[in-house]
């Protein structure tokens, strides 16, 4: 069952009287917590938040090798913990014969583009593409916001939606990214995390140079090894608590809400342009809302979630490939969120589509039918579609 | 061995200018002293306001910031001073403007002035040729010292101590190895230091700080001390060479004779004037210094006969006065934690401090008769000082989410400056008086100490989380 927005108001009220989901924990303000937090959720959001801004240094565990010096340095557009278009990080993988290799023996698919001093007196510098790439990308820094509840969402919702042999015959034919372990990854824009805490532990790691519990271990440069004495701070160097901390407080940043509109004809175009969203088959992979399961905190649970994605893998086309992860080919992407679509500057995953008309017609593949479509669309029905958009 | 010292103006006089945020005095420790209560805004600023829970969220947001009582009201004065300026910007007031620039420069161009009336009337007494710099420096009765420092405070944690000690030692361990002074002092966390090369100042030997004196008076020119621990934290003592600071010796030494000539100077003016002090005087200087943290300035809400910048002079003189509108403004130009001090101190302190003003004021007069002024470039360079601080301030709030009149926008200011834990940039005293003058504004001292012990309870509540659930809830 596919829900619009409107048509989710209708379905909360009808279940008010029974024990279905709760209303979308959105806010109006980009970068607040998740509404009802308890005191201590709300203390443990602000404490993260805090080392989210942190400056770090070498002394702390920045790098040897790193992007950048703190989270907030790359997710802080519309506000902290959004995404942000300033830091662009450079990937590079091989794919060959159907196979994706990260290039771990090279470094890693993650090039570290900042070394710190201790580092380049050693004669070491940042990293370098691997000669044996065969692509490589310049992705932007998506927006973390919601991300608490997009973990909640039950594996059987994304396992109900996913369709990889397109038995239906839409033409669409999302699959779950599953892991080399089993599980199911739902973060990232290739799907290549599983949990949230994964999620910041890679940028921890792969953007900030620290090292954690559970990985220990330092980034090699291009895959040599550093020297010891370039790194003043014992691994890991970043501990379990303050780990949970960061993780905590980007669980329980909320997404925000779409735009309240009075009523009126832009409040009316807009609803023509969510039936639009629906009618050309954008529904069909950007689903409107998902619903979160059982959850450590009530305000994650049994929550309606207003992403507009599936969470899915779909193949975007050869136009759209770059890198690749085990879990993806180059041109498969996972449904990327569409809340908060207004307060973006730039789409897609690298930034590269500058409007909402452009970030839709550069879908291709499993989407070529849709774009058809919205390539036939009428100036009218166009525009309120791309208004639509522009609430969410 | 470090050789990059390089000669940095001090403006001793714009001390408010730079205060880091987070060490401003304080004794008053309020743990467990107050209960959370229905309480209104922590701070009202026209049509802003700083509620209980939100400056509560900011003192959480800070961590590790201290929760005393003046660091909170520090930050919440601040909070006050930004919320003033973001109004007045966006009623589209000139923040450049005459008045503006007048209330802002107020203290600093008087400063000018009488510095360069004390130039002036002392004319070569403090002239010191190289020679005799070099010589003075040869003697060790004069000390030039400079210094990085590492930070702990009281309830740094031992870990935090101990990575603090490191990093100190890696700095050391970089400036023996051939590192730059520059490069160490980037790393000090003495922010009044930090952006003048570390410079402690010239000194006698008794007078270097207790904990640093023995390491400081055994360097040799060219030396850095090995790692010393005092409350302030971990420090390396660097005493430059003379090669290295000869023009900044010869005028620190310059400026230390001057400064003594013009003590004795000022001690026969005042034998020979006898200024009398009203006895209401230390009470009207005692309110003054109340005035600023109590909420309401004078002149609004209804002051009127209680106001203590209306009334007699607070001292005179045969042929003068030192009238109460000249102290309000010294008053209120003081750092927090002076003009705190000020409340508390005995008559005879205050009854001092008010004599200090009258010699400022007599040699400010004495100046104007002999046509003492600023030079157009000094005035200039106030000026511009005044322009760059309205530009970073309304810079700031832009950066932190949209235009000044945005109230969200101030809101994320607040959150960027304590997480971030940046240096803020205080609106100077007196410009922030006239920020708020048609605004109306209150600062709730209950709602304040309210707020802390909230902050305190959802720390609290998000350790025992951690302590009991790993982290989980």
């Amino acid at each position: 069952m596919k829900l619009t927005r409107y048509r989710v108001m209708g379905w909360v009220l009808i279940c008010a009287a029974c024990t279905g989901p709760g209303e979308a924990p959105t806010t109006d303000v980009p970068g607040e917590p998740l509404p009802g937090l308890t005191d201590s959720e709300r203390a443990r959001f602000l404490l993260g938040r805090a080392l989210f801004e942190r400056l770090a240094t070498p002394q702390e565990g920045l790098g040897p090798l790193f992007n950048a010096e703190r989270c907030s340095d790359c997710h802080d557009s519309p506000a902290i913990g959004g995404g942000g278009v300033r830091i662009p990080v450079l990937k590079a993988t091989r794919f060959v014969d159907g196979t994706c290799s990260l290039l771990v023996d090279g470094g890693g698919d993650n090039i570290q583009q900042r070394a710190t001093p201790l580092l380049v007196a050693a004669g070491m510098g940042p990293e370098e593409v691997p000669s044996a790439a065969t692509a490589t990308a310049r992705v932007v820094a998506p927006p973390l916001f919601g991300l608490g509840l997009m973990e909640a969402i039950p594996d059987a919702e994304l396992a109900r939606a996913a369709d990889p042999d397109d038995e239906d015959g839409d033409g669409i034919s999302g699959r779950v990214a599953y892991m080399p372990d089993g599980r199911s990854a739902r973060f990232g824009r290739k799907g290549d995390a599983v949990t949230v805490a994964d999620f910041v532990d890679t940028a921890l790691r792969f953007e900030l140079g620290f090292t954690t519990e559970d990985h220990p271990t330092e980034e090699r440069r291009n895959g040599v090894v550093l020297p010891r004495d370039v790194d003043p701070m014992p691994d890991p160097e970043m501990d379990a608590a303050t780990m949970r901390l960061l993780t905590d407080y980007v669980r329980l940043l909320a997404p925000p809400a779409p735009e309240r509109l009075q009523k009126g004809p832009v409040a009316d175009s807009v609803r023509r342009g969510e039936t639009v969203f629906e009618q050309v088959g954008c529904a069909g992979c950007h689903t409107p809302v998902l619903t979160t399961g059982e959850a450590g905190e009530g305000a994650l649970a049994h929550r309606i979630v207003p992403l507009y994605s599936d969470l899915l893998l779909h193949d975007l086309g050869g136009a759209a490939s770059d890198v690749c992860t085990p879990q993806a080919a180059p041109g498969e992407y996972r449904t990327a969120p569409l809340w908060g679509l207004r307060y973006r500057r730039t789409y897609l995953h690298d930034g590269s589509a500058t409007t909402l008309g452009d970030a839709v017609t550069r879908h291709g593949g499993e989407a070529a039918n849709v774009i058809q479509a919205f390539g036939s669309l009428g100036e009218g029905d166009r525009a309120a579609l791309l208004r639509f958009l522009q609430t969410l | 061995m470090p050789s990059d010292l390089v000669t940095v103006p001090v403006r001793g006089m714009s001390r408010y200018r730079r205060w880091p945020a987070w060490v401003l005095a304080t004794s008053l420790a309020l743990a467990g002293c107050a209960e959370e209560s229905p309480l209104g805004p922590v701070a009202r600023v026209g049509d802003r306001a700083l509620t209980s829970g939100r400056l509560a969220d900011l003192l959480v947001l800070g961590q590790p910031l201290s929760l005393d009582s003046g660091t909170v009201a520090s930050l919440v004065d601040h909070w006050v001073s930004m919320a003033a300026l973001a109004q007045r910007a966006a009623a589209g007031d000139d923040l450049l403007g005459p008045e503006a620039m007048e209330a802002s420069l107020w203290l600093e161009r008087r400063e000018a002035v009488l510095e360069e009336e004390r130039r002036e009337r002392l004319g070569d007494v403090a002239t010191v040729t190289p020679a005799a710099a070099a010589e003075a420096f040869e003697s060790d009765t004069l000390v030039l010292l400079a210094h990085v420092l590492r930070r702990t405070e009281a309830g740094t944690s031992p870990a935090e101590r101990n990575l603090q000690r490191r990093t100190a030692e890696a700095i050391l361990g970089g400036l023996t190895s051939g590192g730059s002074w520059a490069a160490a002092v980037a790393q000090s966390e003495d922010q009044e230091t930090r952006d003048e090369t570390g410079l402690l100042g010239l000194m006698r030997p008794d007078e270097v700080p207790g904990p640093l004196r023995a390491a400081a008076t055994q360097l040799l020119p060219g030396q850095v001390s090995s790692v010393v621990e005092s409350p302030a934290g971990f420090h390396i003592v660097y005493r430059p060479r003379f090669q290295d600071v000869a023009g900044l010796f010869a005028r620190l030494l310059s400026e230390r004779i001057m400064a003594e000539s013009d003590t004795r100077a000022g001690r026969e003016l005042l034998d020979r004037i006898s200024p009398r002090v009203s006895p209401e005087g230390p009470a009207v200087v005692r309110r003054l210094a109340v005035l600023p943290v109590e909420g309401e300035p004078p002149g609004v809400a209804g002051q009127g006969g209680d106001d203590p910048v209306v009334g007699s002079p607070v001292a005179t003189w045969d042929g003068g006065g030192l009238d109460r509108d000249i102290v309000a403004r010294y008053v209120w130009s003081l750092p927090d934690p002076d003009r705190a001090a000020l409340v508390g101190a005995p008559d005879p302190a205050v009854t001092a401090f008010v004599l200090e003003l009258v010699k400022r004021e007599i040699r400010f007069r004495d100046g104007a008769r002999r046509g003492v002024a600023l030079e157009g470039e000094r005035e200039e360079a106030l000026r511009e000082v005044h322009r760059e601080d309205v530009s970073f301030w309304l810079g700031e709030l832009a950066a932190a989410g949209g235009e000044p009149a945005q109230g969200a926008s101030l809101d994320r200011y607040m959150e960027r400056l304590v997480a971030r834990r940046v240096a803020l940039r205080p609106v100077p005293p007196l410009l922030r008086r006239w920020l708020l003058e048609p605004l109306g504004w209150r600062v709730d001292t209950e709602a304040m100490l309210a707020s802390t012990a909230l902050s305190r309870r959802l720390i609290a509540a998000a350790e025992e989380i951690e302590t009991t659930t790993g982290g989980r809830p």
